[in-house]
């Protein structure tokens, strides 16, 4: 089924299809607006701290707590200013970086070692699988504080410590979907011939394994990453992660935490960029998704024939 | 499963108790919203913030009390004291006290109380009061006692508002979650609502207005502040100066508490011009009302001016930054190594916004060309800087600190901080030395002159620290009641202060 | 299945110890109780005497085997902090978690089950779309800020729940609220997903070409299907609010596990934190049991691979 449908794209020109594409994102208003936000925040992890200089960091008191669109101040001002008058707009586009680099790592780290761990767990079985995930339960009852101090303790407090920790505790999650649905669709397998043909493992979890998990994968990733990004907020103010003057959006938002009945804007803005980039990855990976599986793709071209 | 329905059962008996709190004319209930539930409250532990609050001259009485004024040694349990020589004082006793269990308050209770203060069996935080001092007793009759120090103690009465009064009842091998004291309040209950006190009736001073109190733990400052908005609360302990918005209602007090920043003298810290550059680079006015409450004070020195042996007559630090670049380009030209990146270390939770200031004195320091790496430790790692022996590869650094000495006079600070002997100390300086030995063995004027001596020694001589602020709490008190903070409510709050309007 | 369960349990009970050993050692990594039990400013002659009360002198390994002694009497000993049995102030934390996390994630579920399915069986439309947005703005909202933002809008502003604490049924409402609102963004996203396969399988067209009601074919046939990664999902957010339901309950001033073991961990209460990672675990693996219960009750066709 889905191995027929990847043939029948490899089958197609490229050209056309990358036309093809292009004209498909431009029919789907939500899915263009989250390529182009996503894109945009691309930009400025790449740019952003070169451009900006010292404006994120350099405090001015007077405008302590600046509430947003007020122009006097400036330009930079015009999402108003933090606890030490530092600008908002500006440290958001300061944070992005080092924001995206630790959420990113750290997702995908724990998906890769989650899924691998999952795949054979569920596709081997037997005392590996039952030792994997035992592994997934003592993960999962470990109390992350206690592991994030221990890191503490006996390593420096660098971000690859930071993301490990993060990862660690992300793992369990991609273990467990990756299994469940690998005994399903094992199972469902004896029914049909895959197996009988003589396919050879790697090809059953290439062909037919993975691109039934992938869509579930990559949803749970998509929103894992928000969860990662404020997790890491958690682990800054212990001393491990990110230290001031550096910053991510996490920390911004648990900084605002305390002036949120007085100046909301402060954790707001921070946590809106978090949600805007989780709901631009969540809209594009759907919309992929939609691109290739062929029973949902007729939506989006069928629209475009309109 | 037996837990559970246990458990609706009690709230629903939790919620038949609240109507008649919420439907009674005359209501001298009181809720008490403070920031952390403490882990015992035993009367042996009265000088810990959150157990204080609660316990102190609340449930439990001392033999003394100082005054939030100024300084002095009032009486409570003890009437009259006298130095009779030898390190041993003779104290009389009220009489007609009688605990909440019923027992009489005597001399059999005091030398209770003081053994089981200092009992190795369990761990009394008081006795960090009393530290290198061993207490005896001798019960002269029914209210009258001789109390010995060894060594003699000059500030012996002082000691004596260290000494929770227990019921003889009291477990001797384990800390107390229900404290018998003498106090105008006995404790009731402790459960997931909070700690319940309720006025005791056979009390021996004047009956305080309110009848009973219930403190709740709320984490959140902004909760806290809430809570007496709405009616939840009557006081919230503690609220951040951004929570604290309505000046009728949240009242600013000095808290006891004063900060600084710590100097490891090691180069390039080692060299006194650039100490002198970070006392110079950091502008103090510009936190203040800012960051901080406006009504906190600048500090010359880690005592409060109502401490005895605080030195008055020094001057804060201006703010001058072209002085600091000055002094910091001649030891560079001198060969120090200033441009060396210098680690300042936070502790996490010293007091609100902290992390803000923390930031901001770090950006002062960069404009005058140090360059100084925050971090922030949690409480056990930043612990392995602070206490004797230090690690032999230590570094230059400077290091967050907040000290209380609520007890009326600077030996509380001196010997501690400042001593060649003294187990936070990074000095090492005779004369200062010789100045603690003596003042801690003088009494009066003597006694303040050479605190004060010291202080300015340390101060203008030696500079083994940032001074930073004597720091304000604020307390939300809602608008059915009357209650004046003092210097000592963080950590003594008592009920009987409070009126009714 | 009883020798599945029989064999199940083994395990349990092998990473079980494997879980203490690991808690016992590595939570002696973080510094010693004595520094933050004690005030500031102790002495170190109190220090000394401290970690001689309690046994902190003695060699680790001593330690470890004298903890296993108490263990199989199951003793976890008594807390630092508290001067309590450890074990009870666990267990008189647990009800009030176990409700928290079973009240926030059924109504997680219920919820976003629904709107997942409803939100697969169109997607693209503008329900999926709204759906979609709002359950992407549930899952990457901070737990303390709806907490407080909570707090503020319907406690202080129109006043229909109080502020916080436990003792009447309106005080439970914020909390479970607060709690239920990230799984119920994440379920939805993934109830949308796992539906969108399962509606465009070969099965599922068939019905529909057989002309099958819609409702039918959406909560009975393709539900069915598309619920194991839901339940595991769930099952992953329901772990995370036993062991950690930190925030709600320490700004609601509810007193269960998470806070607990926030506080143990803090203060380096071992005999606590031991109880408390071992209680909870307990918890976990029943529940994971649960959920592999679930899946077979599910896809009977998983069952021949359990047993």
């Amino acid at each position: 089924m889905s191995d027929m449908t990847l043939e029948s794209q490899h089958s197609q020109p490229i050209a056309q299809r990358r036309i093809g594409l292009v004209f498909m994102l431009r029919q789907d208003p939500f899915a263009f607006a989250a390529v182009v936000v996503l894109v945009l925040f691309a930009l400025l992890a790449v740019l952003g701290p070169t451009l900006l200089g010292d404006i994120a960091t350099s405090m001015n008191l007077r405008a302590r707590n600046a509430p947003p669109f007020e122009l006097e101040r400036g330009f930079w001002y015009l999402l108003g200013a933090d606890a030490l008058g530092r600008p908002i707009l500006a440290r958001v586009i300061l944070a992005t970086r080092t924001t995206l680099l630790i959420a990113g790592a750290a997702v995908l780290l724990s998906m890769v070692v989650g899924s691998v761990l999952g795949l054979i767990a569920g596709y081997r079985g037997g005392f590996l699988g039952d030792a994997i995930l035992r592994l997934t339960d003592i993960v999962m009852s470990f109390p992350s504080l206690l592991l994030a101090l221990v890191v503490l303790y006996v390593f420096d407090p660098a971000i690859t410590n930071v993301i490990i920790v993060l990862a660690i505790t992300r793992v369990p999650i991609y273990l467990r979907t990756v299994r469940a649905e690998v005994m399903e669709i094992r199972s469902r397998m004896f029914v049909t011939s895959a197996r009988v043909t003589g396919a050879g493992p790697v090809r059953l979890i290439g062909k037919h394994i993975l691109p039934m998990v992938f869509p579930t994968i990559v949803t749970i990733m998509t929103l894992d990453f928000a969860f990662v990004m404020l997790a890491e907020a958690s682990l800054s103010f212990l001393g491990l992660g990110v230290q001031a003057p550096n910053v991510t959006w996490g920390v911004m938002v648990a900084e605002g935490r305390n002036y949120l009945s007085s100046a909301w804007w402060l954790s707001f803005w921070p946590g809106l960029a978090i949600a805007l980039v989780t709901m631009s990855l969540n809209l594009v990976s759907n919309w992929v998704r939609m691109v290739i599986d062929p029973v949902q793709r007729w939506r989006l071209e069928g629209k475009g024939e309109k | 499963m037996k837990k559970m329905i246990r458990m609706t059962g009690a709230s629903i008996l939790a919620l038949a108790a609240m109507w008649p709190a919420l439907g009674a004319a005359q209501d001298t209930a009181l809720t008490i919203a403070l920031p952390a539930e403490p882990a015992n409250i035993d009367g042996c532990n009265t000088t810990v913030t959150g157990i204080g609050v609660i316990v102190k001259e609340n449930i439990v009485e001392t033999l003394t009390t100082i005054s939030p004024e100024d300084g002095s040694i009032q009486p409570r349990l003890a009437t009259e004291w006298e130095d009779i020589g030898d390190g041993k004082y003779r104290v009389s006793l009220r009489e007609g006290v009688t605990f909440h269990d019923g027992t009489p308050f005597d001399a059999e209770a005091v030398a209770f109380s003081i053994e089981r203060l200092q009992s190795q069996e369990i761990s009394c935080l008081d006795r960090t009061k009393i530290a290198g001092i061993e207490i005896t007793t001798d019960i002269i009759d029914e209210h009258t006692i001789e109390i010995g120090a060894a060594p003699a103690q000059v500030l012996m009465p002082t000691l004596f508002s260290f000494i929770g009064v227990v019921s003889p009842n009291t477990p001797t091998d384990a800390l107390s979650r229900s404290p018998v004291g003498t106090g105008p309040f006995a404790f009731e209950a402790w459960n997931a609502d909070g700690v319940h006190v309720a006025r005791y009736d056979g009390y021996w001073g004047e009956a305080p207005q309110v009848s009973e109190a219930t403190y709740v733990f709320r984490g959140e400052s902004a909760l806290r502040a809430a809570m007496v908005e709405i009616g939840e609360a009557d006081i919230a302990h503690d609220i951040a100066p951004q929570d604290a918005v309505n000046p009728d209602i949240d009242i600013p007090f000095l808290n006891g508490e004063t900060t600084r920043m710590r100097i490891v003298m090691l180069p390039p810290l080692d060299d006194i011009r650039v100490r002198e550059a970070l006392n110079l680079a950091f502008d103090r006015e510009a936190l203040l009302g800012t960051i901080l409450s406006d009504r906190a004070q600048i500090a010359t020195q880690f005592i409060l001016p109502n401490i005895n042996g605080h030195n008055p007559d020094l001057e804060p630090w201006p703010y001058d930054p072209a002085r600091a670049q000055q002094l910091l380009d001649e030891a560079r030209a001198d060969g120090v190594p200033v441009d060396r990146e210098i680690r300042l270390v936070g502790r996490i939770g010293f007091f609100p916004n902290q992390e803000e200031v923390l930031q901001a004195i770090q950006q002062m320091w960069a404009a005058v060309g140090f360059s100084v790496r925050l971090e922030m430790m949690e409480s056990a790692d930043w612990l392995r800087l602070v206490n004797r022996p230090y690690p032999a590869d230590r570094e230059a650094m400077l290091i967050q600190e907040q000290h209380d000495n609520n007890n009326g006079d600077a030996a509380f600070t001196m010997r501690f901080r400042y001593h060649t002997d003294g187990q936070q100390s990074e000095m090492n300086n005779a004369e200062v030395d010789r100045l603690i030995d003596t003042a801690e063995q003088s009494v009066g004027e003597e006694r303040t002159l050479a605190f004060q001596e010291a202080n300015r020694i340390i101060a203008d001589e030696v500079i083994p620290a940032v001074p930073m602020y004597h720091m304000v709490s604020y307390m939300r008190v809602g608008s059915s009641i009357s209650y004046e903070p003092n210097v000592l409510s963080l950590i003594q709050l008592e009920l009987a202060d409070i009126t009714f309007n | 299945m009883a020798r599945h369960f029989a064999k199940r349990a083994l395990w349990s009970a092998i990473s079980l110890f494997a879980l203490v050993v690991a808690v016992f050692f590595m939570s002696r990594m973080t510094g010693s109780p004595a520094d933050l039990y004690l005030p500031l400013d102790a002495p170190t002659e109190m220090r000394v005497q401290f970690e001689h009360l309690h046994g902190f002198d003695r060699p680790v390994y001593e330690q470890f085997f004298s903890f296993l002694g108490d263990l199989l009497r199951f003793d976890f000993g008594m807390s630092l902090r508290q001067g309590l049995p450890a074990i009870d102030l666990v267990l008189q934390a647990l009800p009030t978690t176990l409700l928290l996390a079973f009240y926030s994630i059924t109504i997680a579920l219920v919820v976003a089950v629904v709107t997942g399915a409803l939100a697969a069986w169109r997607p693209n439309s503008i329900f999926d779309r709204i759906a979609t947005v709002l359950s992407l703005i549930g899952a990457s909202l901070p737990n303390f800020w709806v907490a407080i933002i909570g707090v503020i809008v319907f406690a202080v502003t129109l006043r229909w729940v109080p502020t916080s604490g436990t003792g009447s049924v309106a005080q439970w409402v914020l909390p479970i609220a607060v709690l239920a609102l990230r799984p119920a963004g994440l379920i939805v996203q993934v109830a949308r997903s796992s539906m969108i396969s399962v509606l465009s399988s070969a099965y599922v067209k068939t019905a529909r070409a057989k002309g099958a009601p819609s409702r039918r074919i959406l909560f009975v046939h393709a539900l069915r299907n598309g619920m194991l990664p839901v339940i595991t999902v769930a099952g992953d957010q329901a772990a995370g609010i036993i062991n950690g339901a930190v925030i709600v309950e320490t700004i609601f001033g509810f007193p269960g596990v998470g806070k607990l073991m926030i506080d143990s961990i803090n203060y380096r209460d071992f005999a606590v934190i031991q109880a408390g990672v071992m209680v909870t675990a307990i918890a976990i693996f029943l529940m994971n049991v649960l959920i592999d219960l679930a899946y077979l009750g599910l896809d009977p066709r998983t069952r021949e691979e359990m047993v």
